[in-house]
């Protein structure tokens, strides 16, 4: 026997390479465990965006009102305090010592 | 070790009716039947295992990458034509997340042989198939058997990827082509490359 033949015979051995027994059953049953659980995550989201549009059209100019201000309010809010916070002194007792020789 | 016989490739007549089968599974499943899915994944789960785990040689990536191939498989199956079979479309998909999968790995660490999982030379089902009775001979197949699994992992990962789907899975050259996006010549010139650094790797041993 050639030596192509005994290579091509021991590959073809390698199908004989199996997992445990039970195996292929029980990978079925967890996929269809992770997919189920994807799915319900999955409609549950979708849920809550469908029930917040919903509450959104559903409402009248009033609502609308009270979101366009809360937004305004806090986009003041954000600006107020990301301008302030610019103006703050770095701690002293964070910075590092000069050099020997730069004193 | 499971006692099943090997999953191999299918015949070319059997393949036109489980193409069949296949179409109306798929189409049970874009309709929104995750029962038509999980046909198609008890289905195919042996025959993707073995591509896998042949490129991968370890048990833990392999589960993994399957769970990974079937997910994507399900996400993108409102996009699937069915211009090929489903059988081909499964298995660019396994065959592509494998060998990211393996670039990724061979980036952030060198696989020891270690790694390897030599899980056959316990195989009972294979030691009666090939030893006859033969001590000597058992062990020195099963020496083989391991160089033999050392090789594959020498070779790249392409090369490595025709020999499983080939020589392993039983998988003819024009599949494998359509599957992989190229040539049947190329599947054949990867194959005659890969056949002669296997007998190199393995005539080391015999020295």
């Amino acid at each position: 026997m050639s030596d192509f033949e005994d290579l091509q015979k021991l590959l073809r051995l390698k199908r004989y390479e199996q997992p445990p027994e039970g195996y292929y059953e029980r990978f079925a049953e967890s996929f269809k465990e992770r997919q189920r659980g994807e799915m319900l995550r999955q409609s549950s989201r979708s849920l809550l965006v469908e029930r917040v549009s919903t509450w959104m059209w559903s409402s009248g100019t009033k609502r609308w009102l009270y979101v366009g201000g809360a937004t305004t309010a806090l986009l003041a809010a954000g600006y107020y305090f990301a301008s302030g916070g610019t103006d703050v002194a770095p701690d002293a007792s964070t910075q590092q010592p000069l050099p020997r020789e730069a004193r | 070790m499971s006692a099943e016989p090997p999953v191999t490739a299918l015949a070319p007549a059997a393949a036109s009716g489980a193409a069949q089968d296949d179409a109306a599974l798929v189409e049970r499943a874009r309709q929104g039947d995750t029962t038509a899915f999980d046909e198609l994944v008890v289905k195919y789960t042996p025959r993707l295992y073995g591509l896998i785990y042949h490129m991968t040689s370890n048990r833990e990536d392999t589960h993994d990458l399957l769970q990974e191939v079937f997910a994507k498989a399900y996400r993108s199956l409102k996009r699937f034509q069915g211009r090929s079979a489903f059988y081909t479309w499964i298995y660019s998909i396994a065959v592509n997340m494998t060998l990211n999968h393996l670039r990724k790995r061979g980036r952030h660490r060198k696989l020891s042989l270690d790694d390897l999982d030599l899980a056959i030379e316990n195989d009972e089902e294979f030691i009666e198939a090939t030893s006859k009775s033969d001590p000597v001979r058992e062990a020195n197949l099963h020496e083989l058997q391991q160089r033999l699994n050392a090789a594959m992992q020498r070779l790249s990962e392409n090369h490595r990827t025709v020999v499983t789907m080939h020589d392993i899975q039983g998988l003819p050259h024009g599949e494998i082509a359509r599957i992989l996006g190229i040539s049947e010549g190329t599947v054949r010139s990867r194959l005659f490359y890969a056949h002669q650094q296997l007998q190199n790797f393995l005539e080391e041993f015999r020295r």
